[in-house]
Order: C-alpha cells, then sequence, then structure tokens
C-alpha cells in the first residue's frame, strides 16, 4: 500500500513528463493536467502493484494513458459530437500546412487517429522502445511499428503538403 | 527537471537529435516531435501537484485504508479540494 522511496522521489520525477504526454495526448488544457492529477493519485493507490526496479516511467505513462481512454470512452458515451468538435477546434487551418512550425505540427500531430498519435509520442517524444511503447499501450511491437510507419506517412503528408501529387490533398 | 532524474527516464536521446532519429519515425518528424516534448516538459509544474504528493502523504498517515478504490477516492477529493480553494 505505501509507496517506496523509488515511487515517491519518481512521482515527482515524472511530473514534467507526464504532462508532456498529456498535453501531447490531448493538447495544453484542463484535461490534460487533470490526466496527470489524476495518474499520480491512482499511482499512489496502486503502489503495490509497482515492483521496484522495473520500469516506473512506463508505468506511469500506463496510468495516464489508460486514463485518457478511459476519459474518452466516458466523454464519447455522454456527447457523441464532443470529440468531433474538439477535432475540428484543434484543426483550425487544414490548407496551410506547406511548411510546418512547431504550432502547426501540433495542430498535425491532433489529426492522426489516438493510436498513432500515442505510438508516435512515446517512441519519438518520450523515448521509449518500441516494446515498452507496446507494452504501455497493450500491443504487439509489430502494431507499434504499424501505427509509427502510418504516422510517420501522415505527418509527413502534411508537413510536404505542396509536393507534387498531393497538391491541396490536405 | 535535471537531466539525471533516474533511470527509467524517458527521452534518453534529447540532446543528440540528429544521430538517434528513429528509423521509423525519421529525422523530420523525430526532430519536431522532440521540440513539441521538450516545450511541454520544460514548463513549470504547477503547485497542485506537489500539493497533492504532500497530501497523499498525509492522507497515508492519517488513516491506512485497505482498499484500493476507496483509498483513491478518498486521496482524490481532498486534492482536487484544495486545488481551488486553499485553507
Amino acid at each position: 500500500m505505501t509507496p517506496s522511496d523509488e515511487v515517491r522521489k519518481g512521482l515527482v520525477t515524472a511530473i514534467p513528463h507526464l504532462r508532456a504526454f498529456a498535453m501531447s495526448l490531448c493538447g495544453r488544457s484542463a484535461l490534460a493536467d487533470d490526466l496527470v492529477q489524476e495518474t499520480l493519485t491512482k499511482a499512489w493507490a496502486k503502489a503495490d502493484s509497482y515492483q521496484d526496479g522495473t520500469n516506473l516511467m512506463a508505468w506511469l505513462f500506463t496510468i495516464l494513458r489508460n486514463e485518457f481512454y478511459s476519459h474518452l470512452r466516458k466523454r464519447k458515451r455522454e456527447v457523441e459530437d464532443v470529440d468531433g468538435a474538439e477535432a475540428a477546434q484543434l484543426v483550425s487551418a487544414p490548407g496551410q500546412m506547406a511548411s510546418l512550425e512547431l504550432g502547426d505540427f501540433r495542430t498535425a500531430l491532433a489529426t492522426l487517429p489516438e493510436d498513432q498519435r500515442e505510438a508516435i509520442i512515446l517512441v519519438g517524444a518520450s523515448g521509449f522502445s518500441y516494446e515498452e511503447a507496446a507494452d504501455i499501450m497493450g500491443c504487439a511491437v509489430g502494431t507499434v511499428k504499424s501505427r509509427l510507419s502510418r504516422a510517420r506517412t501522415r505527418l509527413t503528408e502534411l508537413m510536404d503538403g505542396d509536393v507534387p501529387g498531393s497538391t491541396g490533398s490536405v | 527537471m535535471s537531466d539525471n532524474d533516474g533511470p527509467d527516464e524517458p527521452g534518453k536521446h534529447d540532446g543528440n537529435d540528429e544521430s538517434s532519429a528513429d528509423p521509423i519515425i525519421g529525422q523530420a518528424v523525430g526532430s519536431r516531435l522532440k521540440s513539441l516534448f521538450d516545450e511541454f516538459s520544460s514548463e513549470n509544474v504547477p503547485d497542485r501537484f506537489l500539493d497533492l504528493i504532500g497530501q497523499l502523504e498525509e492522507s497515508e498517515k492519517a488513516d491506512k485504508t485497505g482498499d484500493d478504490t476507496t483509498s483513491t477516492k478518498s486521496a482524490d477529493s481532498p486534492a482536487q479540494g484544495s486545488d481551488k480553494a486553499d485553507p
């Protein structure tokens, strides 16, 4: 029940990374910070299910990720259209993707399906291995790779929105 | 937070973006992802989270409930309450 010192210290250390993960998943928002808060609380309560010496950050990311999906499921049940409305808000100017600055990249990221987005964030931004990402997402390593590949293709299309052959496609 | 927070810290390839791009993700997308993540993770941590840790520690000392779900709830509610309304 009582978190070990490793978990206590790890929780504090992890906060900026958990926030970054949450904000990458759902934008800089109250929801992101709520997810972090839920994650810290859950991690504290479930501390006995964490084995000292194993990958604490992956364990915490898994909790946050599960919180995110349970939030999505809950919200979809409540208001069927909210997802679409929020996505539309995030994707403000789909026609101007020629040269993506960071803000635009964030917008592009938001257009990815959730499974691709989390895969590319976990591996490309948070620095987890394919195996760790597979563990966190509860899927096979091959699935991680194919999600990464599709995410890259999609983001690259958005970044090179003006290359021959794809004019006006985004 | 410092760069030497612990063995499990993700983002270990920060700092040498050029050489460590993931082969599937590629350099162009990878470097933007890292920049975005670094921007987010370098933001100041709101006090609410450190307060929360403090409260979890206190509530644990105060009463040791045995049930996971119950303790999640009981730890959560006071934390959220004090977030907005400081005593």
